[in-house]
């Protein structure tokens, strides 16, 4: 009895329908798109692990009681939740990503997480230290709808005008102790600059800074909500706790 | 020229050679021929001209990707990742369901004395029924640890191979052949194999 074989029928038909090897370019191709996908998702957890950074620092923590009444509180208010998610998301995705290399099968998902996380750390504390995280919290800020609204930036401790916490830009200085301020929700304010505050007003840093209102400054102010337009300040700060050497605006 | 036969080459060397001569394949295919075939009947339930389907498309595949071919893996390894993948895609395809068993007495013997946790093997696990018992066993566990005990028993693999076969870490596949052995023990139980427990 003849037995078929298999083999040759095979070769045959790969003949008889001009199959060919795919080229090589093809695989380099494919590769470099998942290493590029892996990158890629990494640099944005970076970004998104310096933003996380540049919240943390900016938090003036002496505004606690007025903030949220408790440290509890003001702790779960400060918290960079959008930041932290897109964190999470962009580590996934590098995970993802890299499972999906030619080797990236042999390792364990958890050294696979824990280097992901690490290389973020690493370059996104760089990232915070060099400027970087300011220019893309105001390009954001500026840019990316509701971004601002909703709070998801540093603006939303400073938009608690019932606690006598606002933000925003002066837009014209009558006096060093009276400006009128644009807050970061577009409403206009009066401030008037008390120089000591009520008694009754919760205890702030001792360490005050000077600020010289000037228009176009922006600035975070503490104090009271007199009217609807009226706000009587007891202290005013930079919007920038700390001034960076090297900045780069995007 | 190249002048060594073919018998004498290594698979990659073939995989190299077949790419400028196509000839060369086919010492390729005739290699792993009764090895894959056999390697698609034991996971799946496919008749025999089913197998044979598939093993064509795994044998077109692999020709197609052969500058794909990652040379940090062993040929085999490669070529068995091919047919696993190439038969669960036909087997989800059919939504088959596992009626048919695949496995011989020989296979069934050698997971028999593999998975059992003495030397001693007593004479009744030669008989028919039994094997029968323990091939419903075998085909009663979930695919993933049916796969690990078929490359690990039958097919000889190591770790290394299994895992590039199956693209999981070796810590992956240590879990799932120990959890295989807890599986079919249990299994066993329920079938009153105590000679294998």
């Amino acid at each position: 009895m003849n037995k078929t074989d298999v083999s040759q029928n095979i070769l045959d038909k790969i003949k008889k329908e001009h199959i060919k090897p795919v080229p090589k370019w093809h695989f380099m191709l494919k590769k470099s798109v998942i290493w590029g996908l892996f990158a890629v998702s990494l640099i944005l957890g970076s970004f998104a692990f310096s933003l996380i950074l540049l919240h943390i620092n900016e938090v003036e923590w002496d505004i606690y009681e007025q903030a949220a009444g408790s440290m509890w509180g003001f702790v779960l208010m400060v918290i960079p939740y959008f930041w932290i998610v897109f964190i999470m998301g962009f580590i996934f995705l590098a995970y993802y990503n890299f499972r999906h290399t030619e080797t990236g099968y042999r390792y364990n998902t958890f050294y696979i997480v824990l280097i992901s996380i690490g290389a973020s750390i690493l370059i996104g504390t760089g990232l915070f230290a060099f400027g970087v995280s300011e220019g893309l919290e105001d390009a954001f800020s500026e840019n990316v709808p509701y971004y601002k609204d909703l709070n998801f930036g540093r603006h939303k401790i400073w938009v608690m005008e019932e606690r006598g916490l606002i933000g925003g830009k002066i837009i014209k200085v009558r006096a060093v102790d009276d400006f009128d301020l644009k807050d970061f929700q577009g409403k206009m304010w009066i401030i008037r600059v008390e120089e000591k505050p009520d008694p009754t007003f919760p205890r702030l840093n001792k360490l005050k800074s000077v600020i010289i209102p000037k228009p176009g400054l922006t600035v975070k102010v503490i104090g009271v909500k007199e009217n609807d337009n009226v706000f009587k300040a007891f202290e005013i700060r930079p919007w920038k706790r700390v001034e960076r050497f090297i900045r780069i605006k995007f | 020229m190249d002048i060594k036969d073919p018998a004498e080459k290594t698979d990659e060397e073939l995989a190299n050679t077949a790419l400028d001569n196509q000839e060369y394949f086919y010492y390729l295919m005739k290699r792993y021929e009764k090895r894959l075939l056999s390697y698609i009947l034991h996971i799946s339930n496919f008749s025999s001209g089913d197998a044979e389907d598939v093993l064509q498309e795994v044998f077109i595949k692999t020709y197609k990707n052969l500058r794909a071919f990652d040379k940090s893996l062993k040929f085999s390894s490669w070529i068995y990742r091919i047919a696993h993948n190439e038969t669960i895609s036909e087997y989800r395809r059919k939504k088959a369901s596992v009626s048919t068993i695949s496995l011989d007495d020989k296979d069934t013997e050698i997971i028999m004395k593999s998975l059992k946790s003495s030397h001693d093997i007593k004479e009744d696990l030669h008989k028919k029924d039994i094997k029968e018992k323990v091939r419903e066993v075998i085909y009663a566990l979930p695919a993933k640890y049916r796969e690990v005990l078929i490359l690990r028993y039958i097919e000889d693999k190591d770790y290394q191979e299994i895992s590039d076969i199956l693209k999981k870490s070796m810590g992956t596949v240590s879990t799932l052949v120990s959890r295989a052995h807890k599986h079919f023990k249990k299994e066993a139980r329920k079938r009153k194999l105590d000679m294998l427990i």
